[in-house]
């Protein structure tokens, strides 16, 4: 029975476009306009899509895309990055280097010297004490934050040396609670931050860090107000408590409902358009499109079912599609006997055909990938990994060799749809090209991380996204004894080169030292990559001056809302 | 009659005793933690996994955490949310209990004011037109699965006559005004039960009517709708009414699918994600929820069989 026609509805659609294009014939109303001259309506609302609540909007606890997102806007922290992901100076005069005297010679001291007249969302003077507040509170004992651990290069006076350099070492060896809560309280008791007058920070390394600046421009470092903390404890965060700095200030946060976002009068920056901008928080991709159809959502990030339906149809002009640093592969899990082979891990390697995956398993939503490194990060190697292109023959040469011919292989995976789609592909290639049985363990998510850190798996699917744009957050990963090298990958050559990238600090050579590290990854096939991601995403044609970057959180363009405008909404 | 529903009252607590501990149990043994799955792709580094489960309290050993837990609940409080940082569940629950309570309650008027006069219709008129309509209708609300009808819903309401917002569910509940935007909803919550609801009265009526004391009432004169109201859907409302209950706390306890796709902030989803975060004061509040609700419906239906009828007696 067919309780629908669609076509009954082409002359009301008709007559809905036609009322529609006369009202805005007539709206013309001026204003001042952007990048391409045309003029800005009168209003200046922005609705976007964070597919899930934020799991925290307190900028040293948050750990999550989602809460980054919105983050960003909410905040401005001493540096920041550019569109081309280069460290600019925000809050602070200038990027601290050595010429200019913001870091010492040793590498150790960093000085930042804050832009004249800056306030708070409320009115109030920001000082450069809400730094120093902000960096204690990151390290407060129990923050939930694992972030906290790309800032142990910040000094911090402890009974026997420096407190970060413990807990490191501590960390490493797997010392009880107890001994690491001591070593936590003892960096959050002495940490190493000041500010010796209302428009100075500085802060001081356990050693020199080549990537200090870039650190410095991630969320964790965003200023915060203690007096808001110590008035509302955990409920500082919600609206009406909360207090920013960045272009934006929060007006609204119904939990698990949506947000919303109002100008920030008090902002540093230049003048920003957008007076509001909505943020909900629809978790399945088809409900947004549907939202996105019906312009109640001004811009949405694709799933793989709506790209499909976009392609080919007049939304394809609304279609935007661009890389995001991450990678994303094969873990090889070396305690496995099967595994711990070097030549059977090569020959799994190299007996999938990528671009079939990124082309035509992926729908062209992912580009292929052969190195660890992605593409737009530095570092970032065109010519490594490509003997493991899809060469059958030699894969099971090597397989041969490794004598686990026909060997039984489990992919663990966890219960999301793209994850599994990989696994019965890869399921598909290594049984066709190198006859070995492959079987795939499906589970819930929770259970997945779970069997996963316990080390119960010889395969996953999984990767990296960038945190800041510098190899030095993606090669640690496997470096011999590392919390988040799972796979127990272990290569002397490879930790001595990170040591000593660590410790170069000509960035060239760094970078390049990076590169011969990355090399003895994927030559040994301690990882495979398949791909690096990228964003799809549609944005109605009324958004104006969208600036997206390839380090995003949850929402296309999040860096730059300040810059948007809307003109010739319909 | 009182000491019925004292007796009744306290097995009650003694149920919930038992479901609590069930339950934490369960969703302890479960393997996979809250920070664990927070941390995700990234895996979790060991500092940040003590650190958070020595701020909630989850290293002490497991029956100290029941005893604390319990302490705290017969307090009203279920300690904090793991999945949103400082939030308290029961402020979280109290938020969303509200519009499932009110959407499943506006579906629940829609089940049984259609669903019972359909069925009563389909038996009065069986096998004519009106009976194969309700039937062919029935039947088709009970195979289409809810994210469909929700679907189509948003698709002509929305997409189509642009008459409703595709997240017409925000802020359902919090005004007058917003109640109308729960049509959609609730329709496409309350369609599989009004379905059920429709047969199971057309099979009790059809029953009924075939009893020779229908054909007396018939036989003395009385009015037609005499003799199906009275004699006719009275004796018809034991099955319907064992089946209200259950219905009632279906509808008023939420739905992830219904709530997700009308951005309705309710219970239904809170349950489901609670698990999949391993919330657990999340799990244990929801849990206790459902088990009240299930058991006061239950109760209620027991004490009103006897009002409907006599034959049935409270002990």
């Amino acid at each position: 029975m067919r309780i629908f026609s669609w076509r009954a509805l082409f002359p009301l659609l008709l007559m809905v476009a036609m009322v529609a294009a006369l009202a805005c014939g007539s709206d013309d109303d001026g204003g001042s306009g952007g990048g391409d001259g045309s003029p800005e309506d009168a209003e200046q609302v922005l609705n976007v899509n964070l597919g899930a609540e934020p799991g925290s909007l307190d900028p040293q606890r948050a750990t999550d895309s989602v809460s980054i997102s919105v983050l960003k806007n909410l905040y401005s922290g001493l540096l920041r990055f550019n569109s081309e992901l280069e460290v600019q100076a925000d809050l602070a005069r200038e990027v601290p280097t050595v010429e200019n005297g913001g870091i010492s010679e040793d590498g150790l001291t960093y000085t930042f010297e804050l832009r004249d007249g800056l306030k708070w969302s409320d009115g109030e003077p920001l000082v450069a004490q809400a730094f120093v507040d902000a960096v204690k509170h990151l390290f407060e004992p129990g923050s939930e934050n694992y972030y906290v651990d790309f800032y142990r290069v910040i000094a911090a006076t402890g009974p026997d040396g420096d407190a970060n350099v413990a807990v490191e070492k501590a960390l490493a060896e797997g010392a009880d609670a107890d001994t690491l809560a001591a070593l936590e309280q003892a960096v959050s008791d002495g940490v190493q931050v000041e500010a010796p007058d209302d428009k100075t920070v500085v802060v001081h390394l356990n050693r020199p860090s080549p990537v200090f600046n870039l650190l410095t421009a991630m969320w964790p470092m965003y200023p915060i107000r203690q007096d808001l903390l110590d008035a509302h404890g955990d409920r500082w965060t919600e609206a009406g408590n909360l207090v920013s700095n960045g272009p934006f200030s929060l007006s609204r946060w119904n939990h698990a409902e949506d947000l919303q976002l109002v100008r920030n009068e008090h902002w540093h920056g230049e003048g920003v358009h957008l007076d509001v901008v909505n943020m909900d928080m629809i978790e399945d991709t088809a409900v947004a499109f549907l939202a996105y159809q019906n312009d109640e959502l001004d811009m949405i990030t694709l799933g793989p079912a709506e790209l499909i339906q976009v392609r080919g149809t007049e939304r394809e002009d609304e279609f935007i599609s661009y890389v995001q640093l991450s990678t994303l592969g094969i873990y090889f899990n070396l305690a496995d006997p099967v595994m711990a082979s070097t030549e059977a891990r090569q020959a799994l390697a190299g007996s999938i055909d990528r671009h079939e995956y990124a082309e035509v398993v992926r729908e062209a939503a992912v580009l292929p990938a052969f190195g660890w490194i992605p593409s737009g990060m530095p570092g970032h190697d065109a010519e490594v990994g490509l003997q493991f292109d899809n060469d059958i023959e030699a894969s099971q040469d090597l397989l041969a060799k490794s004598g686990h011919e026909g060997a039984e292989i489990v992919i663990l995976s966890a219960q999301s749809s793209t994850s599994v789609l990989t696994a019965e592909w890869l399921k598909q290639q290594w049984e066709q090209n190198l006859g070995v049985k492959v079987s795939i363990n499906v589970l819930e998510t929770a259970t997945y991380f779970s069997e996963r850190n316990a080390g119960n798996w010889q395969i996953v699917i999984g990767g990296w996204g960038a945190d800041y744009p510098d190899p030095q957050n993606w090669m640690p990963l496997f470096r011999s004894g590392a919390g988040l090298n799972a796979g127990n990958f272990t290569n002397a050559e490879y930790d001595r080169l990170l040591d000593e990238a660590d410790a170069e600090t000509d960035n060239d050579r760094r970078i390049e030292i990076y590169r011969e590290a990355q090399e003895i990854l994927i030559d040994e096939a301690g990882f495979s990559p398949m791909y690096y991601g990228r964003r799809n995403a549609l944005v109605k044609p009324w958004v104006k001056d969208l600036v997206t970057t390839s380090k995003e959180g949850q929402v296309p363009g999040d860096s730059f809302f300040s810059t948007i405008f809307i003109s010739g909404r319909e | 009659m009182t000491t019925y529903l004292i007796r009744r009252v306290l097995w009650t607590v003694v149920t919930l005793f038992f479901i609590s501990l069930i339950t934490f149990v369960l969703m302890h043994t479960v393997p996979g933690g809250p920070f664990e799955v927070r941390a995700g792709d990234r895996g979790a580094s060991e500092s940040f996994i003590r650190a958070a489960e020595s701020y909630y309290g989850l290293n002490d050993p497991i029956p100290e955490q029941f005893v604390r837990m319990l302490g705290n609940l017969l307090q009203g409080d279920l300690g904090l949310s793991f999945s949103q940082r400082g939030q308290r569940v029961t402020d979280l629950m109290l938020d969303k209990i509200k519009p499932s309570f009110i959407l499943g309650a506006m579906s629940f008027a829609m089940v049984v004011g259609l669903g019972v006069p359909l069925g009563i219709l389909a038996a009065v008129r069986r096998n004519t037109v009106w009976d194969y309509s309700a039937l062919g209708l029935t039947t088709l609300l009970a195979a289409i699965p809810h994210f469909v009808l929700a679907f189509i819903m948003l698709l002509v309401f929305a997409v189509g006559l642009g008459v409703v917002d595709v997240r017409l569910g925000k802020g359902f509940g919090d005004s007058l005004a917003s109640l109308p935007n729960g049509i959609l909803p609730a329709v496409a919550l309350g369609a599989p039960s009004m379905a059920l609801l429709s047969r199971i009265t057309r099979g009790a009526m059809v029953e009924i009517l075939d009893q020779d004391y229908m054909r007396t009432a018939r036989a003395k004169g009385l009015s037609s709708s005499a003799i199906y109201i009275r004699h006719g859907l009275r004796n018809a409302m034991i099955p319907v009414l064992t089946l209200l209950g259950p219905i009632f706390a279906g509808l008023i306890t939420g739905s992830i699918i219904i709530e997700s796709i009308f951005g309705l902030p309710g219970i239904g989803a809170a349950f489901v994600t609670s698990i999949h975060q391993r919330d657990y004061g999340m799990i244990m509040g929801t849990t206790l929820f459902y088990a009240v609700i299930i058991m006061t419906v239950n109760l209620i239906v027991d004490l009103i069989y006897p009002l409907v009828d006599p034959r049935v007696r409270v002990t």
